[in-house]
């Protein structure tokens, strides 16, 4: 289980990507979050030589010229040392091993309306036509996340990719390869998947921080799988009684001495 | 419904709480006739167990009456009357196909917890904090009961609850503990701790043709259960040296195989028992193995030694130099209770041995916490609770 710079296959074709638009090649700033160091470098900076605050004004130098340049040293020492480009998304690859033959695996992740059965933030998806399929997330209302996706490429018991189709609110790409193992061994299940946070690198800093919740995700997601392609149902326990509802709500402490 | 919930450290309390209800379509719900306190429950009680939350409700060791079941389950109906192992197994995973049942790959909704404790996901247990499941257990009056198809075994109308309750745990703990040992004849085998547990696995022992079976113990009814019930040798350690002792029984070989009915509570004595306990309490040690120290030390050489006591994290002095040089073999874990169950259900019902021997107090599910009160002080000769709804 690990995350890598580069999938060890592609994921997606390259046109479904969006774009970057630079021009300068060191650019690393959208043009919204190049405004916005301006206007706050500009008002920083006259704060600091109002209040002959050294430090204000060093900051508000910094903003306004990371700004005007369209270039941030941060971003980039972020990426340096994060060893990803901050605008190439972000990958994962996770897997799984699943005690059922490979035909029944394969065809419980083939018929896309399964997905939410073990996919824990999907709400729905919903066959359209040929390989195309929409999708809905859950969250909290009134938002609303949702995408047209298709599969691009598929090998019967081997393998399955898909991606978002352009006009996506999230850009993404996935593939599920199926390997039988030996002796009876049950079914190797691997997930390639690769997304595009929105709101560029800003967005993509925030979602670096989320690495660890978005894999622990996919792990669940296909812990999921397993339960579902093995037993027919997801093991849980929520609707199960306790004492704690006689008490009102469950936020009283796990240790009371 | 009346049920026992934990509250928090020596906090039990008997509350009324919503009935269950089927949840998946293989669960069934199970009225309960007959429930009993087990010593592993003591670690909860004692809050030695981690991820406990305030209103679990508790209890692994149940028997009662079937009276609704979901779409999935075929081979029972309202009415049957079953005994429902402690482990949850969901069946048609790799380790319940091969009857490791306990290890149960899909039936812990909470398995990314013991996923980074222990390295692999554990399955469900039945009252026994979130990193088990958290699964709702069955000291109460009725019982959602997962995967029913699988787990639950039917039992006649014409046994007892007494007689049958113990098939859920403790009989099946013992003697797998036993079976462990690889028994030959005219083999010697010792037991620490005369517990319920112990006292099966001393049965067991004898059951699968040992020659001698020698209990350890410091609780005098305890001992003398073993000892008038299963014909052991009862050493008590409070006024003789274990490892003298054994070595003069067996003539200087030690015994063919050791079992630790202890676990990871074990009351210390002597400099090591005191370096244990300051431990703990400094929150450096989490498990107390003075058992299991002793069991590894007083072994024959190529030897068994057998670990049905539970142990939950990490344990210090460990006597790896004795292990490696007599090469022992460690075998030890949950019960696959669904493996043993039906054997054992055989045996009890041909006469060969009826578990109810070790009931001490029989008590109504109101006194659940004057039971874990009794059971956890040794008080009142306790041996084993049994409380009724």
């Amino acid at each position: 289980m690990h995350q890598s710079r580069a999938p060890t296959m592609s994921v997606a074709p390259d046109d479904v990507w969006p774009e970057q638009s630079t021009a300068f090649p060191d650019v690393n700033l959208e043009p919204a979050e190049q405004r916005f160091s301006i206007v706050s470098g500009t008002l920083v900076l006259f704060g600091g030589l109002r209040r002959r605050s050294l430090p204000m004004i060093l900051g508000g130098g910094f903003l306004l010229y990371r700004g005007i340049r369209g270039y941030c040293p941060v971003y980039r020492a972020l990426e340096r040392s994060l060893g990803i480009p901050l605008t190439d998304g972000l990958s994962f690859e996770e897997s799984i091993t699943v005690n059922k033959p490979v035909e029944q695996v394969y065809a419980l992740w083939r018929q896309v309306d399964n997905l939410p059965r073990f996919m824990l933030h999907l709400e729905s998806v919903t066959p359209t036509y040929g390989n195309r399929s929409h999708w809905v997330a859950r969250i909290t209302a009134p938002f609303r996340l949702e995408w047209d996706a298709t599969i691009t490429d598929e090998e019967t018991n081997k393998r399955i990719s898909w991606c978002s189709l352009p006009g996506s609110d999230v850009h993404h790409a996935g593939s599920v390869f199926f390997h039988t193992l030996r002796a009876h061994r049950g079914t190797e299940v691997k997930l390639i998947f690769k997304y595009q946070p929105p709101a560029g690198s800003a967005g993509a800093a925030v979602a670096k921080l989320l690495n660890l919740v978005t894999k622990n995700q996919i792990q669940a997601d296909l812990r999921a799988f397993k339960a579902v392609a093995e037993t027919g149902e997801r093991p849980t326990i929520k609707g199960q009684p306790s004492g704690r509802a006689i008490h009102g709500n469950g936020a009283r402490p796990l240790r009371r001495e | 419904m009346l049920a026992v919930c934990w509250n928090g450290k020596k906090d039990i309390r008997v509350e009324t709480v919503p009935d269950p209800a089927i949840i998946n379509p293989r669960d069934a719900i199970v009225k309960t006739e007959l429930t009993a306190i087990c010593g592993s429950d003591l670690h909860i009680y004692n809050g030695n167990i981690p991820t406990m939350r305030g209103g679990d409700i508790l209890g692994h060791e149940f028997v009662g009456e079937v009276v609704e079941v979901g779409p999935g389950v075929a081979n029972l109906r309202s009415g049957d009357r079953v005994i429902v192992p402690f482990p949850i197994a969901c069946g048609h995973c790799y380790y319940c196909e091969h009857k490791l049942y306990a290890f149960c790959d899909n039936s812990n909704p909470n398995g990314w917890m013991t996923e980074n404790l222990y390295g692999q996901p554990t399955g469900g247990l039945f009252g026994y904090s979130h990193m088990m499941g958290g699964y709702a257990g069955g000291k109460a009056e009725y019982v959602r009961v997962p995967y029913a198809d699988v787990g639950p075994v039917k039992i006649p109308l014409d046994l007892s609850a007494e007689k049958t309750l113990f098939l859920t745990d403790v009989f099946p703990t013992g003697y797998q503990a036993a079976e462990y040992c690889g028994i030959q004849p005219g083999d010697t085998v010792a037991v620490w701790g005369c517990g319920p547990v112990g006292q099966f696995a001393i049965r067991s022992a004898y059951l699968l043709g040992a020659d001698r079976v020698i209990a350890i113990d410091r609780i005098p009814e305890r001992l003398e259960l073993a000892r008038s019930q299963s014909a052991a040798i009862a050493v008590n350690y409070q006024f003789v040296d274990v490892s003298e002792a054994l070595r003069e029984i067996t003539a200087g070989v030690g015994p063919d195989a050791c079992i630790d009915a202890v676990g990871l509570e074990a009351h210390g004595f002597g400099l090591l028992g005191w370096y244990d306990a300051a431990k703990h309490k400094l929150w450096l040690e989490s498990d107390r193995p003075t058992a299991l120290r002793q069991a590894i030390q007083t072994c024959r050489k190529g030897g068994t030694v057998s670990i049905p006591g539970v142990y939950g994290g990490f344990i210090d002095k460990f006597p790896m130099g004795a292990a490696f040089a007599k090469g022992l073999t460690l075998k030890m874990g949950q019960t696959h209770v669904q493996k043993y169950a039906g054997i054992l259900l055989s045996m009890v019902q041909a006469g060969q041995i009826d578990p109810s021997f070790i009931i001490s107090h029989r008590l109504p599910l109101e006194e659940a916490p004057r039971g874990y009160e009794i059971f956890n002080n040794k008080e009142e000769e306790c041996i084993k609770v049994v409380l009724q709804p």
